[in-house]
Order: structure tokens, then sequence, then C-alpha cells
């Protein structure tokens, strides 16, 4: 429907109206809960502390000057590729698992589902203590690795950078792999055939037809674990060491031992900024996008496989 | 003519399900081959392994004098229309043609013009730039012929190509298809449960029951000469009775005891033995109606007209004899209206010539 047809059909129809009103309860939800604290965040982030913990009635920039020193740069950095990679490793392990589950028998799939959920019926952080477990220098992990020479004697699992991206893939997954198999339960496998029966080997079937055919499930998928994983301070702060330290941390750190709210905020900030601005740009272009990929491949005579 | 393409004892089970039960056939360069049957019956599962996307359980697949058996379908030179199409959603016309030859790894040039042209031959050139969900049923249908016919295959298989369009556009595609065939000459695999589309499209047909093939012939072989009574009543309409041979005759006829209606001479194609049981197959058309008693050499009865549907070009009658309800059509060549026609409760003759009559054994032959 064009915006004209639309906006036709608001002048005729009450209809509009009342589906303007049945919005009402969630938009008030949204504004509350969401838009508030948000709006709360930012300009706290502008405010000066006092020496108590709590906000000056002052107006500030220095906060704001302050979050942007080389040091937090660093922390900002290592966040964006801790995440990209968490998303990465999910999607590798996701779309394989998505694909599998939607070409079994209906009546064992429900069962696989139920597989990958059920790791959320625990505690989250009873979770992240059997990884602390698990990946301890005496742990069983890495004293089977040992034995079976797969790592060095000086390789330790926990308490490092390594530690927090295993233990973030492990809580994302599950939000990864749901998304994607909605969307290959939807797909038509006989895409896949037509594919390979048009000369297509089976990886290149797999590559040109079905993934950009899942493309809202990898999207959506991109979107719930690589939001999180920028925002994560749990993981870092118990599996992960000195060089492990995310922005949630610091946040966390100014919030509540520093007791410097408006820096806490200002963090805070910057963080949903990094976070809204690109998926914000992303769903307003995502047509355009792919057009301009597609022209981009089309003119550069795309007749690789 | 030599075999192009030959399938040789296959067999398919799906569990306990054996849904192929030995398929030997050939199909010769250059024709329409139908394999018509009822769903169910293992059709679509013989294009599918003629396609290479399952492995029979047994038998082997032979293409141009090459067996194919275990040749994944990507390096048959064999090229499929899908039931539903298959297009790919995210591609436009022109990408989804042209997905065999990118695929195959051809310079950009040479695919745009092998494109072209096959737009041309499905007259879909304005559509290029349209994504398939924007083009009507029967327009998706010229393009998957097309994405198929574009990579010059040996064999086209067409699973139930019509199946979801109307019965126009059916009857439109069914001479798109046929012209489409003549302009490329490839051999075609058509599979269908729609009998008409067989008949009118074949040069052969084979005709499938239950996993097994009953007879492959010519249409008119298949329509004229059925091997069993299922051939017989699956294509076309068809009266069946119940009869017992009876006195051999000269030549190639014997008497045949329809029980209750009589002994006639019928023509016995089947060599079969006096004393043996047999279904007699008379198509509606073969019979025709009298007033009295026809003073040739036709075999008649006496029967009652119960029923009457008029369909314009032709008139169906039901006519009842003994325990029997006999279905008719006539034909009217001539005006309608200038004869008297038979009506409700008229006592009638029923006549048929001796020449129009198919005995099928009791136990059809496999």
């Amino acid at each position: 429907m064009n915006s004209q047809q639309k906006s036709e059909k608001h002048i005729r129809g009450g209809s509009t109206v009342a589906e303007y009103l049945l919005t009402i309860p969630s938009f008030v939800w949204l504004c509350i809960f969401f838009l508030v604290p948000t709006i709360l965040v930012f300009a706290i982030a502008f405010r000066t502390a006092d020496p108590f913990g709590g906000i000056d009635s002052g107006w500030t920039l220095e906060t704001i000057a302050n979050v942007l020193r080389a040091d937090y740069v660093s922390v900002f950095w290592r966040t964006i590729w801790v995440s990209c990679v968490v998303t990465a490793i999910c999607l590798l392990l996701g779309i394989p698992v998505g694909y599998w589950i939607a070409q079994q028998n209906p009546k064992y799939r429900y069962w696989y589902l139920l597989a990958v959920i059920i790791p959320l019926w625990t505690n989250f952080l009873i979770r992240i203590f059997a990884w602390r477990v698990l990946l301890h220098p005496e742990g069983f992990l890495r004293r089977t690795l040992l034995w079976l020479g797969l790592i060095p004697e000086d390789l330790f699992l926990l308490n490092n950078m390594g530690a927090v991206i295993i233990v973030t893939v492990y809580t994302c997954l599950p939000f990864a792999i749901l998304p994607i198999y909605a969307a290959a339960e939807k797909f038509n496998f006989s895409l896949i055939e037509a594919a390979r029966d048009l000369g297509a080997s089976r990886f290149y079937a797999f590559r040109s037809i079905f993934l950009p055919g899942i493309k809202r499930g990898i999207i959506t998928a991109i979107l719930v674990v690589f939001i999180p994983a920028m925002g994560s301070y749990a993981i870092p702060d118990l599996v992960g060491g000195a060089d492990g330290e995310l922005l949630g941390n610091k946040i966390a750190i100014r919030a509540s031992a520093n007791r410097n709210l408006p820096e806490a905020a200002a963090l805070a900030a910057l963080l949903s900024l990094i976070i809204t601005v690109p998926v914000l740009v992303a769903f307003l272009k995502q047509k355009r996008v792919f057009r301009i990929i597609t022209n981009l491949r089309r003119s550069a005579g795309d007749s690789t496989k | 003519m030599q075999d192009f393409f030959e399938l040789k004892n296959i067999v398919k089970s799906f569990g306990e399900n054996r849904v192929v039960k030995g398929a030997n056939f050939g199909v010769r360069c250059g024709e329409v081959f139908s394999l018509l049957g009822p769903s169910g019956c293992g059709k679509t599962t013989i294009l599918r392994i003629a396609g290479g996307f399952e492995d029979p359980d047994s038998g082997s697949v032979h293409l141009d004098g090459k067996d194919i058996t275990d040749m994944p379908p990507n390096k048959r030179k064999i090229n499929t229309v899908f039931q539903n199409y298959a297009l790919f959603p995210h591609m436009t016309v022109y990408d989804n043609i042209a997905f065999g030859p990118r695929t195959a790894g051809m310079e950009e040039k040479k695919v745009a013009e092998m494109v072209d042209e096959m737009l041309k031959m499905i007259r879909l050139e304005a559509h290029a730039a349209s994504k398939p969900d924007t083009i009507s049923g029967g327009q998706k249908q010229r393009v998957a012929i097309a994405r198929a016919l574009i990579n010059q295959p040996k064999l086209l298989l067409l699973d139930e190509p019509l199946a979801a369009l109307d019965l126009k556009l059916r009857q439109y595609m069914l001479l798109e298809l046929d012209r489409i065939h003549d302009e490329v000459g490839t051999t075609f695999i058509y599979v269908t449960h729609d009998q008409s589309e067989a008949m009118s499209l074949s040069d052969r047909i084979a005709v499938m029951n239950n996993g097994v093939i009953e007879q492959i012939g010519t249409p008119a072989e298949i329509y004229e000469n059925p091997r069993t009574k299922f051939v017989a009543s699956f294509i076309g309409d068809t009266n069946f009775f119940n009869a017992k041979v009876g006195e051999l005759l000269d030549g190639e006829y014997c008497k045949v005891d329809m029980f209750g209606l009589g002994e006639f001479p019928s023509y016995n194609e089947h060599k079969l033995n006096a004393g043996a049981k047999v279904t007699v197959s008379i198509r509606p058309e073969k019979f025709r109606i009298f007033d009295k008693k026809p003073e040739t050499d036709l075999n008649s009865f006496e029967a009652e007209v119960i029923d009457i549907v008029y369909q314009g070009a032709q008139t169906r009658y039901w006519v009842k004899a003994k325990d029997h309800r006999i279905n008719i059509v006539t034909q009217h060549n001539r005006c309608y209206l200038d004869y008297k026609q038979p009506t409700w409760g008229d006592k009638v003759w029923v006549a048929w010539h001796r020449d129009d009559v198919t005995t099928l054994p009791e136990e059809s032959p496999h």
C-alpha cells in the first residue's frame, strides 16, 4: 500500500482510529519503561556529580569529554570487536543448526527445539558459574584437552577474552538459532532442489538460495545477539580477566563502586548510540543497501559462483 | 528407434511402502513421453529418480547410452520444471533464467544473449525485471520452463506443470508447451494425473497404477486398445460387463456371453480360450441408439432410457438393460432439433460393432 492509499483509508474509515487506540497501551508502556529512562540516562550524562554518589544541580560537558578519552576508546573497540566475533560464531553455528532442524521430521522437530531452549530454564548466573567450573585450570575441560595434547601447558581457559567469547556465544546461541529456525522452517526446500537441478553444487545452492531465503531470520539473529553482547557485563565480570573488561563492566564500576552516576550515564548513552544509530540506518536503508549491492555485483559482471 | 533415455527395473520403497515396483521404459529422442496415473501411483517418484533427487533401491538409469544412476542432479544433463515452479523468490525473472548459465561459469555477455532469447521464446520480455511473486501463474510456469531449457538439457522433466493453473490457462499452456517443444525439440517426460493433458501433448503415454506401469503406447493405442481394466477405466469413460468367452469364431473373433444380455461376436485381441472369464469394455461413444432392432451385422440388445444429459456438442444417455446401467454418448453432427430424439422411458435398441469391443482377461496381465 502506498502512502496515498494509506491516507485515503485514514480519511474514509474509522478503523484506523481504532487501530491507533489499540496501540495506546503498548505505546504508554514503551514510553514509561523505555523512552523516559533512556532520556533520563542521556540527561544525567550532562549533570555534575556530587561527592556522595548522587547528582548535583549543575550542567557540564566535562563528563562527555572525559568518556571520549583514549582508555575508554580501547574499551569501546574491544566491546565492538568481541560482540562482532560472538555474533559471527553464533551465525556460523546457528545457521547449520536451524537448517538441520527445519529439515527434520516435524514429529521430532519440537524435541530438538526444546533441547535448544531447555538451558534457558536454568538461572543465567548459575550457568555461568557452571562454565567457571568447566573452564577452571584444574577443571574437566582443560585436563582432558591437556591429556589429549591438544593445548599447550601454558594455555588457560578461564579469566581471559577467550572465556568471555565462549560463554557469551553459549548464552546467545539459542537466541540466534530460534529466528533462523523460524525462517528456515518457512523456507521452501524444493528451491534447493531446483538450484541443484540447474547445476549448483550443494554448497552453492545453500549459499545462493538458502541464505538469501532466510535473510530476515539472519538479520533478527544478528540483532538479538549483537545488542545483548554489546551490553553484557556479568559474563566478562565472572569469566573474563583483566584484559576482558567490556563497556558493561566500566558502566557497572562507575555506577556502583565509584558512585559516579554521570560518567556511568555518559558511557551508557554512548553505548545506546553506538547500537541504535547503525541499526536504525540499516532498517531505513535496508532496501537501498541491498539494491546497491546487487547493482555493484551486476556491474562487476558477477559470473563467479 | 533407439531409446534415448531408459529406466531399467527401477524399484523404490519409502519405509514399508513400495512405491515403484520394477519400472522399465525407454524414451525416444525428441518425443513427449507422459507418465500418467492417479496420485500416489509412483509417477513423481520415477521423475525424481530420473532427475537424481532420489536413489532407486535397485535398477539403473541410462541417458544417451551412459549409466547415470549414481550421478548427482547438478551433473546430469537433465532439467526439471517443478510442480510449484520453485522460482527463486529473491531473484528477478531475468536472474532466475540466468541461474543455470551463471552457475556454469558462463560470461555475462553470453548469458544476456541466451536469457534474451529465452524471454523472447516465452514472450515475457517485458517482465525481465519482475520478481516471481508479481507475475501470474501462467507466466511463472513459462519462466520455470525457460529456466530449465536455457541449459539445453538432453531431457526435460515436467512434474504436473499445469496442475496449479485454472482450466482456460491450462488449455492455453498446453498449446504453449506444444509450441515450445516444436521449437526446441528437446525430449520431454511429462508427469500428470490428467488424462486429457497427456492425450493432447504426448507422443506416447505410460499409464501407471500402484507402482506398476500397466501399459505404454500412443494415446490412440491406449484409448482404443487398453490392455488392463485399470487403463480402460482411467483413460476416458467406459462400460464394463462381466462376461465369458464362448465359441471361437473365424479370424480373430469369438462369441462373448455378456450375462443377461446375450451372446455377441466380439474381437478377441488377447486370443482367449473358450470358457475364459473376461471383462468386456465398450466406450460410451461406440454405442449407437436405434428405435428398432438394426437390420445389420451390428450387435444389439433392447434397453430403456433412464436418464438424458444434453451437453451441447453431445448428449449422454443412461440406459437400463437387465441389471446393467449403460452410459452412451452421441455426437450431434447434424442439427439436434431436426431429429426425433429418444426420451425418458423409451424402449430403444443399443447397438455396437464387434470391432469396438475390448475383451480383457479377468486377471490383468502385468
